[in-house]
């Protein structure tokens, strides 16, 4: 933080020395960058926000004819948009509260004196750094009713006698999916709330335990105002990829059973690339964006009312 | 007092085991299956140690299916990705950091903005657009855009690396007549080479783990990388089970292996530069 004030404050100095000579030349370092990001991105984006005015099929995207709202009123009327963006906010909804509360828990648990704390910490996230395509061949073995070792381990320590078809049950798939994702993100949440309870001042803690503070008080009054603000831009980052996920999710049950665990994304690429119906999928993918904007502004909102509150200070 | 202070310390040992059995079990029990034998693999109470009589399936795996080719496609993509991304952000970060020019503050939006966009959303729009640039079915396809997805995070990470390297470095060597462009190359680059190294590592892994795009745009199957190539061995019978998982335990290793290395490195520049993407 320091470092970075400092530079800001030199900054007009060299800004003075070098307008004159090098006013071109941020837009020639960063142009290329730019460049591709409005090609790649930008343009796709409103060609997208676009084509859900249309009807449009994969096969001829050339010729798409210009339909209004006509996708946004079939969308609409159609249950299973509502059903898509219900399993997309219970989604992510749950897979974020999952990977927050096992992450503090594990970062706590990290944080205490330990010997060989390095090598935990690296062992402990490591599900973060596997492909996903790999997690989700490991988990449909894991997963398997007959031969699979989590309904072996669930008979063995007792919780339940039965085979439980993880994948192809109506009410599990979405269970099945909470695990993958929480075991994939709770990693990269311990790693920030880790590096987070790190920076809370031990002298604060001291104090508390003078003052007689018990366990549950010393981490409302002390750690949580102090890991407040990174626990909130991970909880913005975590929605926001849990809105955005699809690789896991396609692969272990492809949006079935009975579209149990069809988010918006799932749903889109099926409209796009089975039932080839470009303008319909372009339609849902707004409100996909839509709801991540949602996300965002909840939480820049959230964000300076906490600042407000705490006196302006980030 | 000392006995509870000895069963807090057992107490805090056994959830520290139960947290490093949680994170390591399914890729224990990935290695696990990949050494037994298919006889083996369908009983009623599973083999838990691994048989390392049968460690010969990873070279028989290279020949049953075609790892080589899916692992060299992937080496290919994220390889291209790595060092687009990295140098186009590598001087965009320079421009964010050391000037201040109109725009700037939209660059910064737009950055932001990116990491909202769900892939899938643009996939139609790109796809018409490959179909047009005859980029379908062109690893490059795929490079340049994994590249414009990954590099937003580059360019945060780098820029938080160079906004903490002193301007008076850069000025001492610029009136040692230094051009610019030299400066940056000589001087600020090998000064931030933790966060190089670790935004290369987030960036080869990214186009190494992509799915979506490269099962969208990559539709010969010469073409395709392990990711596409392992997620159509799920639910087709054909390839024994032990294949599969010799298969993707070939494919997860060298992540494994990097995060392990640079791991230390990516938590600094994660937390020093806000999240990675």
């Amino acid at each position: 933080m320091s470092t970075q004030t400092k530079t800001h404050k030199r900054l007009p100095k060299i800004t003075l020395s070098h307008r004159k000579t090098e006013s071109w030349s941020p837009y020639v370092l960063a142009g290329p960058a730019l460049f591709f990001l409005a090609l790649f991105l930008g343009y796709p984006m409103i060609r997208g926000f676009m084509l859900s005015f249309t009807e449009t099929s994969l096969l001829a995207p050339q010729n798409s004819t210009f339909i209004g709202l006509a996708n946004f009123t079939k969308l609409i009327a159609e249950p299973s948009t509502w059903n898509a963006i219900w399993i997309t906010v219970i989604y992510a909804a749950g897979s974020v509260i999952g990977a927050l509360v096992i992450g503090l828990f594990a970062a706590l648990i990290m944080n205490m004196p330990l010997k060989g704390r390095g090598l935990i910490r690296s062992v402990v996230t490591l599900p973060w750094a596997v492909p996903p395509v790999a997690v989700a061949l490991i988990f449909v073995w894991m997963f398997n009713n007959q031969y699979g070792v989590i309904n072996f381990l669930l008979n063995r320590t007792g919780f339940s006698s039965l085979y439980f078809h993880w994948l192809d049950n109506p009410n599990l798939a979405l269970v099945a999916l909470y695990m993958v994702t929480i075991w994939m993100t709770f990693p990269i949440s311990a790693l920030i709330l880790l590096a987070a309870l790190q920076s809370v001042p031990t002298e604060l803690y001291e104090a508390s335990r003078v003052d007689g503070a018990g366990l549950f008080n010393r981490f409302r009054y002390v750690t949580y105002p102090g890991i407040k603000p990174r626990l909130y831009v991970l909880a913005l980052f975590l929605t926001i990829w849990a809105l955005r996920r699809f690789d896991i999710i396609w692969v272990l049950t492809g949006g079935g059973p009975v579209g149990k665990t069809s988010t918006i994304v799932v749903q889109l690429y099926r409209e796009a690339f089975e039932n080839q119906n470009l303008g319909f999928a372009s339609a849902l993918g707004s409100i996909g964006l839509v709801l991540s904007m949602i996300v965002t502004i909840i939480y820049f909102r959230v964000n300076r009312r906490v600042e407000a509150a705490e006196g302006g200070t980030p | 007092m000392n006995q509870r202070a000895l069963r807090a310390r057992v107490g805090h040992y056994t959830l520290v085991a139960l947290l490093v059995v949680c994170a390591l079990f399914p890729l224990y029990w990935m290695f696990n299956t990949s050494l037994l034998s298919t006889s083996n693999m369908f009983k009623a109470v599973p083999d838990a140690i691994p048989d390392f009589s049968r460690i010969g399936i990873y070279v028989e795996v290279f020949k049953t299916l075609p790892l080589a080719m899916w692992l060299g496609n992937s080496l290919v993509i994220a390889v291209g990705t790595t060092i687009l991304s990295a140098a186009l952000a590598l001087f965009a970060a320079y421009a964010l950091s050391r000037y201040r020019f109109r725009g700037r503050g939209f660059i910064g939006f737009v950055m932001f903005a990116s990491q909202m966009l769900p892939e899938a959303l643009l996939l139609v729009p790109l796809y018409a657009m490959f179909l047009a640039f005859g980029l379908l079915n062109q690893l490059h396809g795929l490079i340049l855009v994994n590249t414009a997805f990954v590099m937003p995070i580059l360019i945060w990470l780098f820029k938080g690396a160079i906004d903490s390297v002193p301007v008076e470095i850069e000025d001492a060597a610029r009136i040692d007549g230094c051009s610019r462009l030299k400066l940056q190359v000589r001087i600020v680059w090998p000064l931030i080479a933790p966060a190089i190294v670790t935004g290369m590592v987030l960036s080869f892994f990214h186009a190494w783990n992509e799915y979506l795009l490269a099962t969208t745009f990559l539709l010969d199957r010469d073409k395709r990388p392990a990711s596409v190539g392992l997620a159509s061995l799920i639910g087709e019978l054909a390839t024994p089970l032990d294949q599969v998982m010799a298969a993707a335990t070939v494919y997860a290793l060298p992540a494994l292996i990097f995060f392990l290395i640079v791991q230390r490195h990516i938590v600094g520049g994660l937390t020093a530069g806000g999240v990675k993407g």
